[in-house]
Formats: structure tokens, C-alpha cells, sequence
């Protein structure tokens, strides 16, 4: 096709604009774009006039939760989004802080109560700062206590993962109840000593299908020593 | 967030601030275009969810190319309107069309129906003025395709006419328009 053509650049870009040219041959006209300068004159000719036809469509007020997505997809807010892409594990470390604090606080009350084997201890909480699940280390067992706080999925899963100290990939500790309490067993060659952190993320059911995670991460905190020094 | 008021030259401003990596002058586009092209996108594609999705990515895309924009492209809303009609018309695409039911379509007037308290641009009086010169048919189906996001296909199926009736419609259509327009 000969797209020095006037009129062929004319009939090709009037198409592209109104929407009627579809599928491989948009593409194919996105990348003409580039090579013929002339056609993407036209399109700019067309875009600028049929443009204004939008002025007939009633205006309807954006969702709230679109400004607030874009910003969390941008990595500008550490609140969850429901359509945010997957988080890069060594990101995470950059978003921590925020439970140490209730950490210290709920590490030093069980220190007052008879669990004199409990090593470590973490609170996961949500952007509110509810807790949502409390989690107790003794020896290689993680002993985990959903609230009412966490929010119920019906189709995935809350996945629990350790972010190694050495800085290498996220291990895996098993799925977080939903409800209740659960006994997540850490294989016997994980040093829980040297974890610089523990992440939550959104799984499909029975987690992720992968060594690492493929949903986004939704929840980091800390875990700390319990004993007493 | 509720729709700011601004000049086209006030988003040019906000625009090349954005290019610059300015946060709160990206807060400032958002909020004066944001629910214009929402309301662009959801004409289109007809689900809110899908429309929101069209809306992060066109300001996913707005943040990291901001530097692309010049003003011989128009106006930056004309800018922004091109960048989600096509976000939207690929993601019907790739949505393989679900969202769009042409017997759920409104009528459209046989008329141009551009609102002369807003039909005050250059290029809205003289489009105003081109359209009126078409074939009603054209007309209508020309806006069908561009405001509905429909193929000549769904087109055909809307109007109830011959699907190389409405091509012929919409191609003689585009070339008297086109020939208005250069005047």
C-alpha cells in the first residue's frame, strides 16, 4: 500500500480517529505513525476537529477510588489497591515502620503474661492501623490469630512470606486463616533470627504457583525478639 | 475530587509541570479532567470498573509521558481525550466487545446536537458547522462510531442497514468533512 497517497493518508487517519479501524491494523497504523510524519498530521487534523463532538457526552464524576489507585500504582501511597500490579519483593522493606511501634507496645504486655517460650512476635495491621492477624514464634512454629478486622476473600488467599536478612527472595510460610487461629510450621533450615521482615500478599487459592509471589503485596511488618534482655 | 475549573492554557501550565515531575500539578490535571474523560471512556466501553481502569492508564501513561505532549498536537485535552477514546477502543478490543450491546444504545438525534454554551472553540463551530452539511445518515453514523466506540459491523446493526451501505455512509461522510474542514 502506498501511503504517500493524499487521499489514502485522509480515508486511513479519519478511520483510526472514529474508532472503526480495529485490531491489528490499529496497531499496524500506530507504528505508520512513526515512519510517515504526514499521516500522523492527519490524525492530529481529525483529532482536533472530532474531538469536540465529546462535548455532547454528560459529564459523570470519576470514582473516588480512581485517584486513589493511580497514586498506589505510581508507588505514591502504600495503601492496598484492589488493581494495583505486583510489588517488587525488595520494595517492600521500604514500607515497614508503621506497626514497630504497636509491636513494642504488644511485645511488652505478653511479656507480662506467662509465655516465657514465645521467641518472636508480629502484628500485621491494615492502612488504618487495625490489627489484622498476631502472630507468636516459638522454636519453628508460628502460631497465627486472625481478627474480625481481616478482610474476608472469597476466591484467593493470604499468602505469609519472609523477606531473608542476606536480601535473597521472599520464602514462603504458609497461607494466613482468614478466621481463627492456625500453626504454620517454618522448615527446619529457615534461621527466623535472620528475617528483615514479613510480607502478606494476595494469592490465588492454595497460593501463589510460583517460589515468590505473583499478587500484590499487600501487608509488611516487622518480626521482633520477645525475650526479655 | 471534584472537577476543577481551568483555562486550556492553565493545563498546558499544569502539564509541563507534570512533565517535570511535579506531584501537585498532576493532582491539579487529574481534578480538572478527570471526569470529563471518565465520562469519555464510559460512553465507550459502558461498564464504571472498565472505565476507571481506562482512566488509571491513560494517567499511569499522562505521568511518564508528559514530555511527549507539544502543542502542535492541540490542545491538551483534545491530547487527553485522543489518549483514553484509544485506550478505551483497545480495551473493547481485547474485552472482545462484551460491554457493548447496540440495542442498548439511546437514539441519536439526526441532528448535531453540540451544546452551543460549550461549542465555542474554533474547531467546535467550524465541526458544528461541517456536520450540518452531511447526510443525516452519515452524520449519525460518523458520531455512532466516534461517541460509542462502534465498528461499521455494530453500526450496521444499530441502524438496521446494509453493512456496505453504512461503510459508504461513513467514508462519504468522512470526505465531505474533511473537505469542510480544510476550507
Amino acid at each position: 500500500m502506498n501511503y504517500q497517497i493524499t487521499e489514502l493518508q485522509h480515508a486511513l487517519a479519519a478511520r483510526f480517529v472514529i474508532g472503526s479501524m480495529r485490531g491489528s491494523a490499529r496497531q499496524r497504523f500506530i507504528r505508520l505513525q512513526m515512519q510517515f510524519p504526514r499521516l500522523r498530521d492527519e490524525v492530529i487534523f481529525w483529532e482536533q476537529h472530532l474531538n469536540e463532538l465529546t462535548q455532547q457526552i454528560p459529564t459523570q464524576p470519576a470514582p473516588q477510588s480512581a485517584w486513589a489507585n493511580i497514586q498506589q500504582r505510581l508507588g505514591w501511597d502504600s495503601a492496598p489497591s484492589r488493581s494495583s500490579g505486583k510489588t517488587p519483593w525488595w520494595a517492600w522493606l521500604s514500607s515497614i515502620t508503621a506497626a514497630v511501634l504497636l509491636v513494642v507496645l504488644v511485645q511488652q504486655t505478653l511479656l507480662t503474661e506467662p509465655t516465657p517460650s514465645t521467641d518472636r512476635i508480629a502484628v500485621i495491621q491494615n492502612e488504618s492501623a487495625r490489627t489484622l492477624w498476631l502472630i507468636e514464634q516459638r522454636d519453628q512454629q508460628l502460631y497465627v490469630s486472625a481478627t474480625a478486622n481481616v478482610d474476608p476473600l472469597t476466591n484467593e488467599d493470604y499468602q505469609l512470606w519472609m523477606l531473608p536478612a542476606n536480601g535473597e527472595a521472599p520464602i514462603s510460610l504458609g497461607l494466613l486463616p482468614q478466621q481463627g487461629q492456625r500453626t504454620l510450621t517454618v522448615p527446619a533450615d529457615l534461621d527466623l533470627s535472620q528475617v528483615a521482615a514479613l510480607a502478606v500478599s494476595r494469592e490465588p487459592l492454595g497460593g501463589s504457583p510460583e517460589a515468590i509471589p505473583t499478587g500484590p503485596v499487600v501487608f509488611t511488618t516487622d518480626l521482633l525478639s520477645a525475650q526479655k534482655t | 475530587m471534584a472537577t476543577i475549573r481551568t483555562t486550556p492554557e492553565e493545563l498546558a501550565h499544569a502539564l509541563q509541570r507534570v512533565a517535570l515531575g511535579d506531584r501537585q500539578a498532576f493532582k491539579t490535571l487529574y481534578g480538572a479532567t478527570a471526569d470529563k474523560l471518565y465520562s469519555v471512556s464510559l460512553h465507550i466501553l459502558r461498564r464504571a470498573d472498565w472505565a476507571e481502569e481506562a482512566l488509571q492508564d491513560t494517567f499511569i501513561k499522562v505521568w511518564h509521558g508528559a514530555g511527549d505532549y507539544s502543542s502542535n498536537r492541540g490542545s491538551v485535552m483534545s491530547w487527553l481525550i485522543s489518549m483514553i477514546r484509544y485506550r478505551s477502543i483497545d480495551m473493547l478490543r481485547n474485552k472482545n466487545n462484551q460491554s457493548v450491546n447496540v440495542d442498548d444504545l439511546p437514539e441519536l438525534q439526526t441532528h448535531t446536537e453540540l451544546d452551543q454554551a460549550v461549542a465555542n472553540s474554533e474547531y467546535a463551530q467550524q465541526l458544528e458547522n461541517c456536520l450540518q452539511e452531511l447526510q443525516p445518515d452519515s452524520r449519525q453514523s460518523i458520531q455512532l462510531a466516534f461517541l460509542y466506540g462502534l465498528s461499521h459491523k455494530e453500526v450496521s446493526d444499530h441502524l438496521s442497514t446494509a453493512l456496505g451501505t453504512v461503510k459508504s455512509w461513513i467514508r462519504r461522510g468522512l470526505d465531505s468533512l474533511k473537505r469542510c474542514l480544510s476550507k
